[in-house]
């Protein structure tokens, strides 16, 4: 048998005529594109949510190192402007008292609380290297930070900052690199603590070790974490703005410490 | 979906072919009934941005089956207990009293779709190879082969 093209026509179309319900195909359908709705939304749903669980994690990975402090700087930085008679922007820039305007150098914000830098030799004097020069390079600008304690063993809180440029960034390097290396035997006045975090650049435009200046005791000190100074005492150009900084809380006098130091830095019984 | 009545009319008009379609391409009256519908299932997903509905669903249903035939491990899978009762099949006696159609089944499933969009839904060669996505002269041979098996096989089922 060899089928003709009308014999398969014929046999194909043997048995046809049954409809088809288009009731039972739209409900159908409905329920297709139901479903497929809920997967896209589902699935939308799952990756804004992954987004932001990442979001959050950049957010808070950020928030941890010192570009995450951001937003406190910036008050910071609005809080000095008001006290320093700062120019106007809400970058920190040079003060009334500093020369030559702000050049950009180092803009960036301070962050809430100051860095913590080991004393070297626990404070002591002539430990090695303790001698050093605190800023290794010439300094071209010097980003300020200032932090006071609320009260007497208060938390430690940020007051402003200023950035020093050209002359008295290098006075206020200078100035410290040359101060003492050993303690000085005086009375211990008792006050709150008021730190002064320094970020300085150098001339070549890479970025030196923070110094950390602090008044928490008898005498000021100030370390990079391998050098450290005492009684730095500021240029004449630069200090009542630094001193504005790091102002104590208005009402808490200081008072004579009953404890005086010795040179060797322990203290005398 | 704005234009319901119009795709309702459209299912009434040509389910009928569409489903004798469905089931000459599957070889089985409930496999035709599920490719239909899901042939009819996508032209009612897109009925507003389609311009031939029929074309669209012959083509519809003619991918649909050819994806069914290929292997998947996501598949559907055989199985033993069967989770439906077993129903009679309609349609076996008049398979089995139509001997083309029961030999058609023995074709793949290009060759079948071929045939049946030929000789059951008399679209020309051209029309055909656009529904299938080939070559106007891979539709050529794909149906002289298979009219050729089909005289083989009835020629052999003929001999006594």
């Amino acid at each position: 048998m060899s089928p003709s093209e009308s014999q398969l026509r014929a046999a194909l179309r043997a048995g046809e005529g049954q409809p088809v319900n288009p009731d039972l195909v739209i409900a159908h359908a409905r329920a297709v594109r139901h479903n497929r709705r809920m997967r896209v939304g589902s699935i939308a749903a799952a990756v804004i949510a992954v987004g932001g669980i990442g979001t959050g994690i950049a957010a808070l990975s950020t928030g941890t190192n010192g570009s995450g402090d951001s937003a406190a700087g910036s008050s910071v930085s609005g809080d000095l402007q008001g006290k320093a008679a700062a120019p106007e922007g809400t970058a920190p820039r040079a003060a009334p008292e500093t020369a030559g305007g702000a050049n950009g150098a180092d803009t960036a914000s301070c962050p809430a609380t100051p860095i913590r830098l080991m004393v070297p030799g626990g404070g002591g004097t002539g430990q090695f290297g303790g001698s050093g020069p605190l800023f290794a390079e010439p300094v071209d600008s010097i980003r300020v930070c200032g932090y006071a304690a609320t009260s007497l063993g208060g938390r430690i809180e940020a007051t402003g900052s200023t950035v020093l440029l050209g002359r008295d960034a290098a006075d206020v390097a200078t100035s410290l690199n040359a101060a003492a290396v050993t303690r000085s035997a005086r009375p211990c006045p008792v006050q709150p603590v008021r730190e002064l975090v320094l970020y300085p650049t150098a001339t070549t435009g890479g970025r030196l070790a923070p110094v950390v200046v602090s008044y928490a005791g008898c005498a000021p000190w100030a370390t990079n974490g391998t050098a450290v100074r005492y009684d730095w005492t500021p240029p004449a150009g630069t200090s009542g703005l630094l001193n504005r900084l790091t102002r104590a809380t208005p009402g808490l006098p200081s008072v004579p410490g009953p404890h005086p130091i010795e040179p060797s830095g322990s203290p005398k019984r | 979906m704005r234009d319901e009545p119009a795709f309702r009319a459209f299912v009434e008009a040509n389910g009928a072919t569409l489903l004798h379609a469905a089931r000459l391409l599957t070889g089985d009256h409930y496999r035709g009934e599920d490719l239909v519908q899901t042939a009819l299932t996508r032209v009612y997903l897109k009925w507003d941005r389609i311009d031939a509905p029929l074309a669209y669903a012959r083509k519809a249903m003619v991918t649909a089956h050819i994806d069914s035939t290929r292997r998947k491990w996501w598949g559907e899978r055989p199985t033993e207990t069967l989770p439906e009762v077993p129903v009679a099949d309609s349609t076996t006696g008049t398979d089995e009293r139509d001997e083309l159609r029961r030999l058609l089944t023995g074709l793949s499933p290009k060759e079948r779709a071929v045939i049946v969009l030929r000789y059951y839904c008399d679209l020309p060669e051209q029309e055909t190879a656009e529904t299938l996505g080939m070559p106007v002269g891979t539709v050529k041979s794909t149906c002289s082969r298979a009219l050729a098996r089909l005289r083989v096989e009835l020629s052999v089922g003929g001999t006594p």
